[in-house]
């Protein structure tokens, strides 16, 4: 776990804010430069993205009584696109009536929010207490031999995100790996190949 | 051909387990019919297929999909009244599990359900507090607080807006009651919510539900929307709806006011107390916060009375709790039992000993806040007061065993490190403290700690106990000091001098 925690560090460090988060410099909540000063891969917002994204603004655009919920919007574009590209801060800001800091101060708060486009499938390994008992750490080292990335990195084709979660509340039949929307159970280094074989 | 008629659970860890596998194989079998029900909780039997007898329910455990001529045929069956983890519990909250069809409103009621609502509609505001304030409810959210009484400040407080919040966030690793609840027996928990609303005066609810539980989501979804188109949710002219809300990934908005915030779709920061939400809380109105299983436990009390409840438990602790069994044993699952058991007894009766070929090492209740206890300390009492006694949480009733394959360094490292990751960064000892306190376990790690290593963990902890806002800095040294307790061996090892 150590090693993967490493190389997860390299790219997203903000050495801007060290000094808030310790030197370990992890990815922090707290690093509120992260969007702006990293440069992430794929983050343009595309022609395709553009309408998905202005259909998800209007659906959350506030009647004019209603208070703007910068949440609620960030995952409807979410759940839109598959990430929230920070170039859509501007344009999220200005339909909600917030200011861009603001909606970038949410966006950086939640980890389920997420800034890159993530594979075709995420795969999540819990690192619950329950889950690392039963050894999903194995598991989660298989996963990543297997599929051959870091920790919160994306394979080079694509199809895979691998992340760490934290408690699934599936600690009664763990170790838990959860592929998109699947969870799975009891689940053993031997079972990674066929587990992760019907997701192309 | 006679068509079997038998129950198999749908929720997500019956389904982890291979539940949907099986319905899938029988999809086309017309000797079998399957009825889709919540789990028992009997984790460690599921996939369990369930059949009707003239005595009772026989069931058939870890099924695989060739079972099914075994179970068709009715051989080798268990009678469920039979099964030693279920027997022993004393099923309330979750009366229904197992047995219904979570998303069934006529179930529902032709098992009691409603029952509670009904009483309720009968009492004056003031008359459902007191049951409450005579049931002696202390909320299952962690911090244990008399629900009577938070409910009895915000139907206090003036204000033509009120609000009601089932706390959903559930963000304690080896808890799962909540989701259990919202996934088997939703109704349960809008029943809760009604009855607090019409206690307090507030005519909108919310549910916010972690990101990571998007089927219970759903089913809370499904339900409130049927419950809805059956004018339950407004019945005699009492104007109440309903919303789903999720989170986004953070432990901390699991704490009442950071859960506000993030309602209202901020950062979900802490903020101070007073004022409590139960006087100012979502957009300023009065609020009440609790836990889905507090607002689950409350139909019960309404229907058979506030004595009924007192009467079970503990002095301090009245009432069942559900405990959550994970970790290294046997047996994992979800146990109802009355307070006052001891943690030995409950890993003993209803976790059944270790896993095969491992050994005991330490036991941790109530989350990654909660202490840890060596074998030596079994002997507590599962209740608030022994617990309180002892410095530890029993929190949302999480228990996980650690076996002897445990690394306590690299435990307690993996507690401060979350610590570090989830705090809200309102304060600094919360904030900075957790950082230091990874990097010098981390330094342990690596085998160069000093002599004063273990001395500045001990007080950095004691500063994070006294002065963090909230509990999350509050209570996270409590794991890693009552690792150093009771493992110093451990923590030497990597000290240099
Ligand atoms: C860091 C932190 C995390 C918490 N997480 C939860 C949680 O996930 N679920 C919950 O019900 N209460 C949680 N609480 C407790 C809530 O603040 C609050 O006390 C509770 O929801 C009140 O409900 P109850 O009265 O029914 O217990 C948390 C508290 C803290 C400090
Ligand atoms: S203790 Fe930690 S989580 Fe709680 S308010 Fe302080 S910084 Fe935030
Ligand atoms: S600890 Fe992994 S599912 Fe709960």
């Amino acid at each position: 776990m150590d090693q993967t925690d490493q190389m997860n560090q390299s790219d997203r460090t903000c050495p801007g804010r060290a000094y808030l988060h310790g030197s370990a410099g992890r990815p922090s909540k707290f690093c509120y430069g992260k969007m702006v000063f990293s440069q992430p891969r794929g983050d343009a917002v595309t022609t395709r993205h553009r309408s998905k994204l202005a259909e998800a603004l209007e659906s959350c655009r506030p009647v004019p009584s209603a208070k703007p919920n910068i949440l609620k919007t960030l995952l409807a574009v979410q759940s839109a696109l598959g990430h929230v590209p920070t170039s859509a801060i501007p344009q999220i800001a200005q339909v909600l009536g917030v200011t861009d800091a603001q909606v970038a101060g949410v966006l950086s708060y939640y980890s389920d929010l997420r800034t890159q486009p993530p594979g075709r499938h995420l795969i999540r390994v819990c690192m619950g207490e329950s889950c690392t008992a039963n050894h999903g750490g194995l598991v989660l080292r298989a996963i990543q031999e297997h599929v051959r990335v870091a920790v919160g990195d994306r394979t080079p084709g694509g199809r895979f995100t691998v992340e760490q979660m934290s408690c699934a509340g599936n600690c009664a039949v763990s170790p838990t790996v959860m592929i998109d929307e699947d969870l799975c159970g009891r689940v053993t280094p031997s079972d990674v190949q066929s587990l992760l074989e019907p997701y192309t | 051909m006679k068509t079997a008629r038998c129950y198999l659970a749908n929720d997500t860890s019956s389904r982890a387990a291979g539940a949907g596998r099986l319905a899938d194989a029988w999809s086309d079998r017309p000797e079998i019919q399957l009825i889709r029900t919540s789990s028992r909780g009997a984790f460690f039997l599921e996939p369990m297929v369930e059949r009707d007898t003239p005595n009772g329910r026989e069931a058939w455990f870890n099924v695989l999909p060739n079972d099914l001529p075994r179970i068709v045929g009715g051989v080798g069956g268990t009678p469920v009244a039979e099964i030693p983890f279920l027997q022993q519990q004393a099923r309330f909250t979750f009366a229904n599990f197992g047995i219904t069809e979570p998303l069934a409103l006529n179930e529902y009621q032709t098992r009691g359900g409603l029952k509670g609502l009904a009483a309720a509609q009968s009492l004056s505001p003031e008359g459902i507090v007191e049951a409450l304030r005579i049931s002696r409810l202390r909320g299952r959210g962690g911090a244990a607080f008399p629900v009577w009484k938070k409910w009895q400040v915000a139907q206090q407080t003036e204000s033509e807006q009120k609000y009601v919040v089932a706390n959903a966030d559930e963000g304690d690793a080896g808890t799962y009651c909540d989701r259990m609840i919202m996934e088997g027996d939703p109704f349960r928990l809008i029943e809760g919510m009604m009855i607090c609303a019409r206690a307090i005066g507030a005519t909108r609810g919310y549910i916010y539900c972690r990101y990571e539980y998007p089927a219970a989501a759903q089913a809370m979804k499904f339900s409130i929307q049927k419950a809805r188109e059956a004018d339950l949710l407004d019945c005699d002219d009492y104007p109440f709806d309903l919303e789903v809300v999720t989170g986004a990934g953070s432990y901390v908005c699991g704490e009442e006011t950071a859960l506000l915030e993030s309602l209202e779709g901020r950062r979900g920061v802490v903020l101070a107390k007073p004022p409590y939400p139960a006087e100012s809380g979502l957009y300023g109105k009065p609020t009440i916060v609790s836990n889905v299983l507090t607002f689950a436990t409350i139909p019960n009390i309404l229907a058979n009375g506030g004595a009924w409840h007192a009467s079970l438990g503990t002095e301090g602790s009245r009432g069942t709790m559900a405990l959550q069994i994970g970790g290294r044993v046997k047996q994992p699952g979800l146990v109802e039992v009355p307070f006052g058991l001891t943690l030995h007894d409950v890993l003993d009766r209803f976790g059944g000993g270790m896993a095969p070929g491992s050994r005991f090492k330490a036991v941790q209740v109530g989350g990654p806040l909660g202490s840890l206890f060596p074998e030596s300390q079994l002997d507590i009492s599962i209740c608030y007061d022994a617990f309180a006694e002892a410095g530890a949480i029993l929190g949302h009733g999480g228990i996980v065993v650690y076996d002897d394959e445990t690394n306590m360094v690299e435990l307690a490292r993996h507690f401060m490190a979350f610590t570090a990751d989830e705090s809200c960064g309102k304060c600094t000892p919360c904030r900075i403290g957790s950082v230091r306190g990874r990097e010098i376990l981390e330094r342990i790690q690596a085998g160069e700690g000093t002599a004063e290593s273990l001395d500045l963990l001990k007080d950095l902890g004691e500063t994070m106990k006294a002065t963090s806002l909230c509990a999350l800095g509050g209570r996270a040294p409590y794991p890693v000091l009552t690792a150093i307790e009771h493992f110093p061996e451990e923590f030497k090892k990597g000290l240099t001098h």
